[in-house]
């Protein structure tokens, strides 16, 4: 855990920041450049800020930006708090955990977006089925996630833990807990990250709110500009929040 | 007396009988309506009726065809960056953060740019998949080669081995767990991109034949194409796993 710990400590190094900045870097040439070569179909960067800036200016970027965000708050919350308690549950056991592993994985590799007439047909267009639609998405992958953690705690310490008479509940809070955390703290990560690609989905395919739709809107008007500039600030927000999570594990859980 | 096994194999197998009974028996007492959710035999039934009538198969070629090539780019392109990376590690270290993000970011708001790019046909969904599903193999290449043994490369040194040969039969085998891993979850990219993107803009493939019959009220064929879709999914992961576990036990 070398490389970790001495991003942790904080060091940067002239080097690391020049390296950090390579990819933005070469993301940015490359879009220029397809942007000269392709100009019916690649926006400028300055362009695409442009629609930006309008779209801040007239409103709706914020107001369906923040619509967005809440649809993939309570997605996030849900999954993580289902799938990490279905995951306890089941895992805890060995013949639950037994019969469920490979349903578990099984799901996991259907494409749920086949699901989002049902979603529709249930919620109607509203931000509930975003939620509902993001849930079914990052729910699954949470629980394998945790699950596959928690069946993996090494017998010898559950040995120790009985050795020294722990009850059931102070076994899983001394043992299971902190050695889940760290997983338990990515399940929420992944939560966010697979609300995030489903709500902005589900905004796409059938919504009255949310930048997906706006999205939708400017694929319908051709507008190259606007389609650039909402790929780019939800690219941005996933990978800035995305960034905020790890560092937060590494300050948590890094410090061994 | 039973063994444990067969208990464990037995439990699941009345868990699914249970799930298909309620799913037949709930939608007939009323729950959900008609419109929603049908009984489980209407959903066979779908599923017969999109056979039967010859819609599904080029639908399903279509989106085989797609999730295949994908998965295949992934697998070749992903293998070779990732060993180049290994190889660069000033490059790795630069990439590497932007890596852990990539599953981040919401590929679906660029399938729209790639479309204007590339008109309504397959290449966007086929560029979408693949460019999804290889940062996968990319990351789980690198990782299986960062734990190579010191004592297998003074193995190829003695052989006086070339770079290529040291790649192919000393390194890469030696990631294969890992590489095994990428491949699987390379596979599932693959299947969600495809369907996915037909699902949103497309004239054809599996994706396309659910959305369609959405749009158009034939519940019964939608349902059909779902219960398709699942089973698809199920069967190429059954089948990626027992492919990676083969070349495994080769070894």
């Amino acid at each position: 855990m070398s490389r970790s710990a001495t991003v942790a400590g904080g060091t940067f190094s002239p080097g690391r920041t020049a390296g950090l900045l390579a990819v933005p870097a070469l993301t940015l040439v490359l879009w220029v450049v397809l942007a000269w070569l392709l100009p019916y179909a690649v926006a400028t960067p300055e362009d695409a800020i442009r629609a930006i800036l309008h779209g801040i200016d007239r409103g709706w970027m914020t107001k369906e930006l923040a619509t967005t965000m809440t649809a993939t708050l309570i997605s996030s919350v849900l999954s993580t708090v289902l799938g990490v308690g279905f995951a306890i549950l089941v895992a805890l056991n060995r013949f639950w955990g037994d019969v469920f592993e490979p349903v578990l994985v099984w799901l996991y590799s259907v494409p749920k977006i086949v699901l989002y007439p049902i979603v529709l047909m249930i919620f109607g267009l509203s931000l509930s089925a975003s939620v509902g639609f993001g849930v079914i998405n990052s729910v699954l992958p949470v629980a394998f996630l945790v699950f596959g953690v928690i069946r993996r705690v090494p017998a010898v310490l559950l040995k120790v833990a009985q050795s020294f008479g722990l009850s059931r509940w102070a076994t899983f809070r001394e043992v299971v807990v902190p050695l889940a955390a760290p997983t338990i703290f990515t399940a929420a990560r992944l939560a966010f990250c697979l609300s995030f690609l489903a709500v902005v989905v589900a905004e796409m395919l059938g919504s009255r709110q949310g930048l997906g739709q706006e999205l939708f809107k400017a694929i319908a008007l051709n507008d190259i500009a606007r389609i650039f500039g909402i790929a780019f600030v939800l690219s941005a927000i996933a990978v800035s929040i995305n960034a905020l999570f790890l560092i937060v594990q590494r300050l948590l859980f890094d410090r061994r | 007396m039973m063994g444990y096994s067969t208990k464990v194999v037995a439990t699941r197998t009345l868990l699914f009988v249970a799930a298909a009974a309620a799913l037949e028996i709930v939608p007939r007492v009323g729950v959900g309506t008609q419109l929603e959710i049908i009984p489980f035999s209407e959903m066979l039934h779908g599923v017969w009726a999109i056979t039967s009538s010859g819609e599904l198969w080029p639908h399903l070629g279509t989106s085989l065809l797609s999730i295949g090539s994908a998965f295949l780019t992934a697998t070749v392109l992903g293998v070779a960056i990732g060993y180049a990376l290994w190889r660069l590690p000033r490059i790795y270290a630069a990439v590497s953060p932007y890596l852990v993000s990539y599953y981040a970011i919401p590929i679906f708001a660029f399938y729209p740019i790639l479309v204007v790019m590339f008109g309504a046909n397959r290449i966007p969904i086929y560029l979408l998949a693949a460019g999804w599903a290889v940062v996968a193999v990319v990351v789980s290449t690198v990782e299986g080669l960062a734990h190579l043994r010191q004592s297998w490369e003074k193995v190829a040194d003695t052989y006086h081995l070339s770079w290529w040969d040291r790649a192919l039969s000393v390194h890469l085998p030696a990631a294969w767990p890992q590489i095994a891993m990428g491949m699987r979850l390379a596979a599932t990219y693959s299947i969600l991109g495809v369907i996915a993107s037909e699902f949103i803009l497309s004239g054809e493939g599996l994706g396309h034949m659910v959305n369609h019959h959405y749009n158009s009220f034939t519940f019964r064929e939608m349902w059909g194409g779902i219960v398709t879709v699942f089973a698809v999914g199920i069967t190429l992961d059954v089948l990626v796993r027992r492919m990676t576990r083969g070349l495994e036990s080769e070894r």
